[in-house]
């Protein structure tokens, strides 16, 4: 028996290869023509501007942890739905609904906090807010 | 009994310490007059025979269960024997004494100072009559928190550096002490199944000891017996761990010294007693000779030191060191007078540097000098105080029929019979240590008290109030009746408690005594 | 046993509906500030649920064990006592904060962490499985982070909040990767199931190294060395009600989890083999009690010297598994693990409670600004320090019987020089206890200290602790039995 190992360190010897060869050989074959224009960060297209740190405004993280909170929830309610008729055959409704209904009633409760201390409330940044009164 | 003790102090504590500092002095002696009034109705039906921790029958005891760990049993025992008895009357009585004393010096924080002071007795009732290893041990350490407080707050110029050091100091030997003596329950093995004191002292005496690891049983012994004694050695104080107390007694307020002197102290040699020469005969008289000589070194360099001071506190505490020496002497003589003599040396030293400490605080409250050398002739104006100081001065020199005289003749008694070598020599040198006491305290009280009235600070010198006064008079009645009457009074107690504390020769084989340790 | 079971797992759940409870209140009045209705939910909540776990833990629901969900939960004596510690810790820390929030902003939120914290915290004891045992610690460790950096306009505080979740995070991440590998090797999350297959198991090399990352996991949540560089910084930047939390509740919710996961899913016996855990914990205890000891005494900062002094106890607490060593009675010394944790619960808060109280009458932080404190307020200035000195080890209070227990207990099971350490350690720490005593009753009153003000629910939640430390010296004997049960149960 050969050793399973083999394959996998002859896969990842040429995994590695490849790549690298790709390179050295375009390196060696292409004419060289140094240019400004090439060491831009996007050689055609728009110029950027600034830098990568801006502030993002904290509503965005706000909505993405609301999503993040009901796309576990879905992750849940797909596989209960699936069993959800066995499930009532085999331990009765109370023991089958009143789980999920608690766990939607705990998110529930959780979304309605949010919504009333204004986490879904798209409030615009002092600065914004300044900048609008200012073209009025 | 013992409980009602302990609870009217430690409530009374809290009352106090409730109170506003107006109403504090009057409530704090009314309310130590309870536990002084059990304390002698106590003393009057006294029933304990025998040695409490040596198959006695202690006097009012009395036995809960309070916890368990694995093999060992904890309980809250408590009783009084010949030996722990006279103990906790010096206690209530030295405690109502000096806070009778605090009246004229404490004048900030007074209702603190007093629930402190109450909350100390109720910590001193509770060492004199726990017989349970648990108890006892909480009790020894519940004593030092009020007295660093009562050092560091009330307490002279460099109060907080005695303070300190006092805590210091007795804190590691707490501990040094602690291990020393779980070494030996650990050593008893299966022998003991609580940590009941009797119970340990009679396992001991009766050779179960056994080895710790790779210590064989006789070292373990050894070793328990070194680490207790330099535990209770510095509470005693034995020269050399004596360094903390001049400090401590210079700088602590004088109610605070004389409960220091009076009590504290005894607490020392009391445990010495209890554990390291009830517990482990043997050791202690293969090791008498060392013993005998640290005590002797005690007495000779302690009045040596008290020769050298000028201030009269440092002189009196100095001689509190050369006193307890006698105590440490005579207890490892191991001989009827000597182990009982040195129990009533305690107790006669406590009335005696009582009244000495209260009578320099009634000096120092009126002349707000301690210097021997900034006055003299005080006779003239505070002749009450000045008849006390004498009468405590002649009581430490050994006056007869005073009870310094009873305890050092008990002492010397005792160890010139003793049957460890030089026993003799020893007790002649100790002997000598008499003559520098009468030496220095003749003449301190000459320079001091006699002559034409001097006063090198500006003070108006007048008689001491009643109230200072009566703490001074009733200890001159205490020695005195003491020093009379001394069989009557506690010797016969004494004696029947210690009696049983001399090992027999089988007792002595068991805990590695006779041959090499 | 207890019907219907889920009931067993009450004081979790009551914390647990406590926290949504104010989460409702929030929503229908989000505005409100300073509302002691938060405070008083918080409070009887929590109450509610110790209550719950005292008459569990009295009636003996635990015994025999209750297992939920399959064993994802067991319900036994010693989920229960550590329930009562957070339960007890989390009452206290919501009585005070009540005066210390006076006039902040984000109160609800407050409440609502310290209350989902607990519930974490609950469920780490309670935690069957070590999944469940790393959701659990999650829960607990995420709103603490939060509650650190509650003070967001202080420096201190928002510094001491990320430095928190950093480290947190990454020990979270080595105690997910030793749990892996954990799971590699015994094929189980189930802390029973893992004993059974671990105990013959290939691959020792994998076990040994996963165990030494669960405890890496475990010496992070109770601020023991290597993972206790957050400690100092989180305690002293937190709110100061906040770092009585974490220091006594949080602490002992990681030794909960440890004191199961070590003795139940990796005996001794079974995987010395593999790796000697024990010898691992024995150096950790001794390098964490001395390291922690040494640290405080040379602080200027009451608030850092009792942080540090937080982890030292943390090392007398390890005691409690370093000494399983098979010889002796290993019931013993893990019961007085816990009963110092219980002890410590109210003693450690007690004393972080009062820096609460100083800093809000605005007193500094050094011992020096604590001089002469006891003139103005004595009552609170006797119960810090009844919790000085218990916390020393002096008869004053329970700490005084519970490390005599550990102590014993470690000499018991043959590690003699354990306990010298622990005393020893115990000895030095009187030092810098005592400088606070000092501080406040020796030392002469610093100028333009204005105490004006006496806090009433600050005052009670102190002194409230200091009676119940003083009342554990001569009651910890009615306690001790069911500790020792419930490590007994656990060890066997």
């Amino acid at each position: 028996m050969s050793n399973p190992w083999i394959a996998i360190g002859a896969l990842t010897l040429v995994s590695i290869i490849i790549p690298v060869s790709m390179v050295v050989v375009s390196a060696l074959l292409r004419p060289s023509v140094p240019e400004q224009g090439k060491t831009a960060v996007y050689e055609s297209g728009e110029v950027p501007t600034g830098d990568t740190r801006i502030r993002f405004n904290i509503q965005y993280y706000m909505v993405a942890l609301l999503f993040v909170v009901f796309d576990i929830e879905t992750v849940l309610i797909f596989p209960w739905t699936v069993i959800y008729r066995d499930g009532v055959q085999q331990f009765g409704m109370a023991q089958t609904l009143v789980p999920m209904l608690v766990f939607i009633g705990v998110l529930v409760v959780g979304l309605a906090w949010a919504w009333r201390n204004g986490a879904v409330q798209w409030v615009k940044s002092t600065r914004a807010r300044d900048t609008a009164g200012s073209t009025e | 009994m013992l409980e009602l003790l302990v609870g009217v102090c430690l409530l009374g504590a809290f009352v106090t310490f409730a109170l506003p500092d107006e109403y504090a002095s009057e409530a704090a002696l009314g309310i130590s007059l309870v536990p002084l009034a059990v304390s002698l109705y106590m003393y009057a039906v006294f029933d304990g025979v025998g040695n409490a921790l040596l198959g006695g029958d202690p006097s009012f005891e009395t036995q809960y269960a309070w916890l368990t760990l694995g093999r060992y049993d904890v309980t809250w025992h408590m009783g009084l024997d010949g030996i722990s008895m006279p103990l906790v009357v010096l206690a209530t009585l030295l405690t109502t004494l000096a806070i009778l004393a605090s009246w004229t010096p404490i004048d900030e924080r007074q209702s603190q100072f007093y629930g402190l002071m109450l909350f100390m007795e109720a910590s001193l009732v509770g060492v004199f009559g726990a017989l349970d290893f648990l108890v006892w041990f909480v009790f020894w350490e519940a004593v030092l928190v009020p007295m660093y407080f009562l050092i560091g707050v009330w307490g002279g110029a460099r109060r907080k550096y005695a303070a300190i050091k006092f805590f210091v100091y007795t804190n590691i030997a707490s501990i040094v002490m602690f291990i020393g003596f779980f070494g030996l329950v650990f050593g008893l093995g299966d022998s003991i199944a609580s940590l009941d004191l009797p119970a340990i002292a009679q396992a001991l005496r009766a050779g179960e000891l056994g080895g710790l690891g790779l210590l064989s049983a006789s070292q373990v012994a050894t070793l328990a017996f070194v680490a207790m004694f330099l535990g209770f050695a510095v509470k005693v104080p034995v020269v050399p761990f004596h360094t903390w107390l001049p400090d401590a007694h210079v700088e602590a307020p004088t109610p605070a010294s004389v409960m220091l002197a009076g009590v504290l102290l005894k607490m020392g040699t009391y445990a010495l007693l209890r554990y390291n020469f009830t517990m482990l005969p043997g050791i202690a008289q293969s090791l008498a000779v060392p013993i005998a000589l640290l005590g002797v070194i005690s007495i000779v360099y302690g009045a040596l030191l008290a020769l050298a001071q000028s201030d009269l506190k440092r002189i009196v505490a100095y001689s509190s060191v050369s006193s307890m020496g006698y105590v440490t002497l005579g207890l490892v003589a191991y001989t009827m007078y000597g182990t009982g003599g040195a129990t009533f040396q305690m107790v006669a030293h406590g009335l005696i540097s009582g009244l000495l400490f209260a009578c320099v605080g009634v000096v120092y409250n009126t002349t707000h000098t301690r210097m021997v050398g900034d006055m003299s002739g005080l006779a003239d104006r505070m002749p009450v105080t000045v008849g006390a100081f004498v009468a405590g001065g002649f009581a430490y020199m050994g006056l007869p029929l005073m009870a310094g005289f009873a305890g050092e003749f008990f002492v010397f008694v005792g160890t010139f019979g003793a049957d460890f070598a030089g026993a003799p020599v020893f007790t002649s040198v100790g002997m000598f240590g008499i003559v520098i006491v009468a030496g220095y305290l003749l003449w301190s009280m000459q320079a001091t008290l006699f002559g034409p009235f001097e006063s090198a600070t500006d003070y108006e010198v007048s008689p001491a109030a009643v109230h200072d006064v009566v703490p001074l008079l009733v200890l001159v009645v205490f020695i005195v009746a003491l020093g009379t009457l001394p069989y009557d009074l506690a010797f016969d107690a004494i004696l029947d408690a210690t009696e049983p504390v001399l090992p027999t020769a089988g007792e002595v084989a068991a805990t590695f005594g006779g041959g090499s340790p | 046993m207890i019907t219907p079971e889920w009931a067993a797992a009450a004081p979790t759940l009551v914390l647990g509906v406590t926290a949504l409870v104010l989460f409702a209140f929030d929503s229908i009045d989000p505005e409100s500030s300073n509302n002691p209705v938060l405070a008083g939910i918080a409070v009887v909540g929590s109450l509610a649920a110790m209550g719950v776990s005292v008459a569990y833990l009295v009636a003996g629901v635990g015994d025999p064990a209750v297992e939920l969900y399959g064993g994802q939960l067991v319900v036994d004596g010693m989920a229960l006592f550590f329930q009562v510690i957070f339960t007890s810790v989390t009452a206290l820390v919501a009585l005070a904060s009540y005066d210390y929030l006076e006039d902040m902003r984000h109160q609800a939120e407050y409440y609502i962490l310290l209350l989902l914290a607990a519930t974490g915290m609950s469920l780490m004891a309670a935690a069957g499985s070590l999944a469940v045992g790393f959701v659990a610690l999650e829960l607990a460790s995420l709103p603490s982070y939060g509650l650190v950096a509650f003070l967001k306009q202080n420096r201190g505080s928002a510094e001491a909040g990320l430095k928190y979740f950093l480290i947190g995070a990454l020990s979270s991440a080595v105690f997910a990767y030793g749990i892996s590998l954990v799971y590699a090797v015994s094929g189980s999350l189930l802390i029973d199931a893992v004993a059974g297959s671990v105990r013959n198991a290939g691959q020792p090399g994998v076990l040994g190294v996963g165990v030494l990352m669960v405890l890496g996991g475990f010496a992070f949540k109770t601020a023991s060395v290597p993972f206790h560089f957050w400690a100092p910084e989180a305690y002293e930047g937190a709110p100061a009600p906040i770092s009585a939390f974490l220091s006594s509740a949080s602490k002992a919710a990681g030794f909960a989890l440890a004191f199961r996961v070590m003795t139940v899913a990796f005996p001794i016996e079974g995987v010395v083999g593999a790796v000697d855990w024990v010898l691992a914990v024995q150096v950790l205890a001794v390098v964490t009690m001395t390291l922690g000891n040494f640290a405080a005494a040379t602080q200027e900062n009451v608030k850092r010297m009792l942080a540090y002094s937080s982890v030292g106890h943390a090392g007398y607490v390890l005691i409690g598994l370093a000494a399983l060593t098979g010889t002796g009675d290993g019931g013993l010394v893990l019961g007085a693990g816990m009963i110092h944790l219980l002890v410590y619960g109210f003693m450690n808060t007690g004393a972080f409670l009062f820096i609460a109280l100083a800093e809000y009458w605005g007193v500094g932080r050094t011992f020096a600004d604590y001089n002469g404190l006891a003139r103005r307020a004595p009552l609170a200035c006797v119960a810090m320090t009844v919790f000085m000195f218990s916390l020393a080890g002096l008869p004053v209070g329970g700490g005084f019987v519970s490390k005599y227990y550990l102590f014993a207990g470690a000499v018991n099971a043959g590690v003699w020089w354990l306990a010298l350490v622990g005393a020893v350690n115990s000895a030095l720490s009187l030092f810098y206890y005592s400088r606070v005593v000092k501080a406040m009753w020796i030392e002469e009153p610093a100028e333009g200290v204005d105490v004006s003000s006496y806090p009433s629910t600050l005052y009670a939640a102190v002194i409230t602790a200091a009676v119940v430390t003083v009342v554990l010296l001569p009651a910890l004997g009615l306690f001790s039995g069911f500790a020792f049960d419930a490590a007994a149960a656990v060890l066997f």
